[in-house]
């Protein structure tokens, strides 16, 4: 369970999302903003603990979410965070680009994005996942690159550091963290295997244990990030993680950290098509979305499904690619997911109400204290989020709250006028034979 | 219709359904019926062929809890599984791949 949540919330963009960390913060000091969305995200854990040792589920935020709050709400929300499943495999798509476009400049970024994502859908949807073994054992190397190359460099460096400990201006710092918490976005991806694990401990252990292993890891890069790569460099770079390696290992350190890039891509892709494929086959299937969503190939796999996944992240990678607005996509991806705690905090509230005398095999502390904190928290964190700088024209306008107006509405609007209010039971009568 | 009744029609139709029997000839699942928590039966796939077995089996790939009511309106036809899955009074364990394959089956057995 850690290497699944740890590997989940592995993506390439998290290189780029440490770049944007490092500018609000002064020389070496951004792994201090790392760390610190860590151990918040540690109140997101607890909930997600505490919803899913309740009612595992795979469809667990659709579940959780309804009992907890409402139907529409749960609806219009599921909808919305599907979003975040998509920016980041548009943003890992176009780190992905970048990267290997570094390496190997005679071929266009956006072949590389076409051909891994294709690649990706091909293999869902002949139903074939990598086994257990191989996922654990893929996780455990990207992390282990990570704090080799980071320790070799700041080695080479002879460990000293700019202002490490100095965090700056607070209104800096809390943007900071807010856009951190976008580096372990997808760790409570691994709530929808509930139901695959017999000991229902070890969900909240591996998530746990996976914020941990992320924060060290990604705290340690940013370190060498900071210190090796100049601010006028960092500023303008996509390829953060390749002058990193190049620094500590020439150009074995690059090559083997664009290996890195494209295996975290890979998974982040594949992660991101099954448990985004499954959500919308169960939203069709309880006819919240159209049926053709519900249907299963041979494989038996939602293949129509995969398919509109497929469209929606080629189009939106190939927008980012062509745009760059990258950084648009990282802060509403960061305030998306601070708004999912926030609501999974409102849902545990709401069931600790409803749903009293309910067996809790984890429970976040005794009273609402918990909770409640988590969603003051992580609204503003959101709020951080949602009004740091995208680098897109007119910059004195909010973009990313702008896009994720634009979204919530469209949400809203199909919640009311797409499906029924309720779905009717599916009752059902039998077949002619 | 009692528990035991539901299942016998749903094995029934497996049964008599010779395209789901051939799909389903490498899938061999035990699929254990919980009631209240409690284990009170199974249904046994093996060489595409389905069977209701009565008391707690010994092994189970994928386990299916509910009410009694609950269980009996979905194995008869009378209740789509995604609707009690998704409001929480069907509980469910065991692979993803096991679970979308099941309710394909009760899909085409009894349509949607």
């Amino acid at each position: 369970m850690v290497s699944t949540s740890a590997g989940l919330a592995f993506a390439a963009v998290n290189f780029l999302a440490m770049v944007e960390v490092a500018q609000y913060m002064l020389g070496d000091s951004a792994w201090i903003a790392i760390l610190t969305a860590g151990v918040l995200c540690l109140m997101a854990a607890a909930v997600f603990s505490e919803l899913t040792g309740m009612r595992p589920s795979a469809a667990g935020i659709r579940l959780w979410t309804r009992l907890g709050i409402s139907d529409r709400f749960s609806l219009g929300f599921t909808l919305l965070y599907l979003v975040t499943v998509l920016a980041v495999i548009a943003a890992d798509s176009f780190v992905l680009a970048a990267a290997i476009h570094a390496g190997i400049p005679a071929i266009p970024g956006v072949v590389w994005i076409l051909m891994f994502l294709t690649l990706v859908l091909l293999v869902n949807l002949r139903g074939v996942r990598p086994a257990g073994l191989l996922e654990d054992a893929t996780t455990f190397a990207l992390l282990a690159s990570l704090v080799l190359v980071t320790a070799v460099a700041l080695a080479r460096g002879g460990f000293r550091l700019t202002t490490p400990l100095a965090v700056g201006p607070p209104g800096n710092f809390l943007q900071a963290v807010a856009l951190g918490v976008f580096i372990y976005v997808g760790f409570e991806w691994v709530t929808p295997l509930a139901e695959e694990v017999t000991d229902q401990r070890s969900l909240p252990r591996g998530m746990f244990l996976a914020l941990g292993v992320i924060g060290v890891a990604f705290a340690g890069f940013s370190l060498a990030m900071t210190h090796f790569v100049p601010q006028r460099v960092l500023a303008r770079t996509l390829i953060p993680q390749l002058l990193v390696g190049r620094t500590a290992l020439g150009a074995v350190g690059f090559w083997w950290m664009l290996a890195v890039t494209a295996v975290t891509a890979i998974t982040t892709f594949n992660g991101s098509f099954v448990s985004a494929s499954r959500l919308l086959y169960a939203l069709a299937r309880e006819r919240s979305l159209p049926r053709s969503l519900g249907r299963l190939n041979l494989h038996f796999v939602p293949h129509r499904a995969l398919w509109i996944l497929w469209m929606v992240s080629v189009s939106m990678a190939l927008v980012v690619f062509w745009s760059g607005a990258y950084r648009l996509l990282i802060n509403a991806g960061a305030t998306l997911e601070a708004l999912m705690y926030v609501v999974a905090a409102w849902a545990v509230i709401g069931l600790r109400r409803r749903e009293s005398g309910a067996a809790r095999p984890f429970r976040f502390g005794r009273g609402t204290l918990g909770p409640w904190a988590t969603i003051v928290v992580f609204l503003g964190l959101a709020a951080g989020a949602a009004t740091s700088s995208t680098e897109v024209p007119l910059p004195s306008v909010p973009w990313t709250a702008v896009l994720l107006a634009v979204l919530a509405l469209g949400a809203v609007a199909y919640v009311r006028l797409g499906p029924p209010a309720h779905p009717p039971p599916t009752q059902r009568r039998p077949p002619p034979a | 219709m009692t528990l035991i009744e539901s299942l016998d029609a749903f094995a029934s139709r497996f049964n008599a359904n010779e395209r789901l029997r051939q799909m389903n000839r490498d899938w061999n699942r035990t699929i254990a019926i919980d009631v209240e928590g409690e284990p009170r039966c199974a249904l046994v796939l093996e060489d595409g062929h389905m069977r209701v077995e009565p008391g707690a089996p010994s092994a189970r790939d994928i386990a299916l809890g509910a009410a009694e009511p609950v269980l009996v309106d979905i194995f008869g036809g009378e209740l789509g599984p995604t609707e009690p899955y998704l409001d929480g009074r069907l509980t469910v364990q065991g692979s993803q791949e096991d679970v979308l394959r099941l309710d394909f089956l009760s899909m085409l057995i009894w349509g949607e």
